[in-house]
């Protein structure tokens, strides 16, 4: 998918934990989990604003778009 | 006015209790229906059928047991058709109650219990046509009937029926749209 989520990335360089994170923008941790591996159909502008609120952090810190080889979006 | 905020949990516990409550309704038709329609026809009378069906002068030996049978499992088509319909209904308004608005088992309630309300408005027009001429068949000539007519609660149903449908298809897209939506975090 051409949407990779690095928001593990960010809960590291921030040293915060997951159960944290989830608490604070009242989603579950599964929801939390999914979000980290990238299954998730998508994310509402109020859980990002939390998330980012959270992790001091600017929605593109979370996610970056990496093109499939062949240059198209999936 | 338009509605687009979600059910407060005033609203959720309203359309619980009444779907319950419709729930056993529809339960107490589908039994009693058929029933009733049986001890309808058993006590039949040429005197107490209706005009629609054919007049009394048509039975001039009375109503015979076999035309009662006749009418009985005649008038039974629609009747069962209906009571199958109001049983599907009973498990959409089972499901409701549990809190599941858009769950496919009752969506598919719904719309069964719509082809079932079509069916049994087509069957209610054509009933008094049927058992006219079925009632009458071994009549001498001359006194045969033959009735043919509509009357707007047979078309007020088939229209109900159609509104049915359409709800019920309406509610299959939302369902799909609130599975999607439950993907998103």
């Amino acid at each position: 998918m051409p949407i990779v989520v690095t928001l593990d990335v960010m809960l590291a360089v921030r040293k915060a934990r997951s159960k944290d994170l989830a608490e604070y923008v009242g989603i579950t941790e599964a929801n939390v989990s999914l979000l980290k591996q990238g299954k998730v159909k998508g994310v509402r502008f109020d859980t990002l604003e939390r998330i980012c609120a959270f992790l001091d952090c600017q929605p593109g810190d979370i996610m970056k778009y990496v093109p499939d080889e062949d240059g198209d979006a999936a | 006015m338009s509605r687009t905020a979600p059910f407060s949990p005033d609203d959720l516990g309203s359309i619980r209790t009444v779907a319950l409550m419709c729930a056993w309704l529809c339960l107490a038709l589908a039994i009693s229906l058929p029933v009733l329609n049986a001890l309808a026809w058993a006590t039949a009378t040429a005197e107490s059928l209706p005009m629609k069906i054919a007049a009394k002068s048509a039975f001039p030996y009375g109503l015979q047991p076999w035309q009662r049978a006749l009418g009985g499992a005649l008038s039974m088509l629609p009747v069962l058709t209906m009571s199958w319909g109001l049983m599907r209904a009973r498990r959409s308004l089972t499901v409701f109650a549990g809190g599941d608005l858009f769950a496919g088992e009752a969506v598919t309630g719904l719309r069964d219990f719509a082809c079932a309300c079509f069916w049994a408005a087509v069957a209610g027009l054509a009933a008094p046509t049927v058992l006219s001429l079925a009632l009458t068949i071994a009549n001498p000539p001359g006194m045969k009937q033959l009735t043919v007519g509509v009357n707007s609660t047979d078309v007020m149903a088939l229209l109900t029926a159609g509104i049915f449908w359409v709800i019920a298809a309406a509610m299959a897209r939302a369902g799909d749209l609130a599975r999607e939506n439950a993907e998103f975090v």
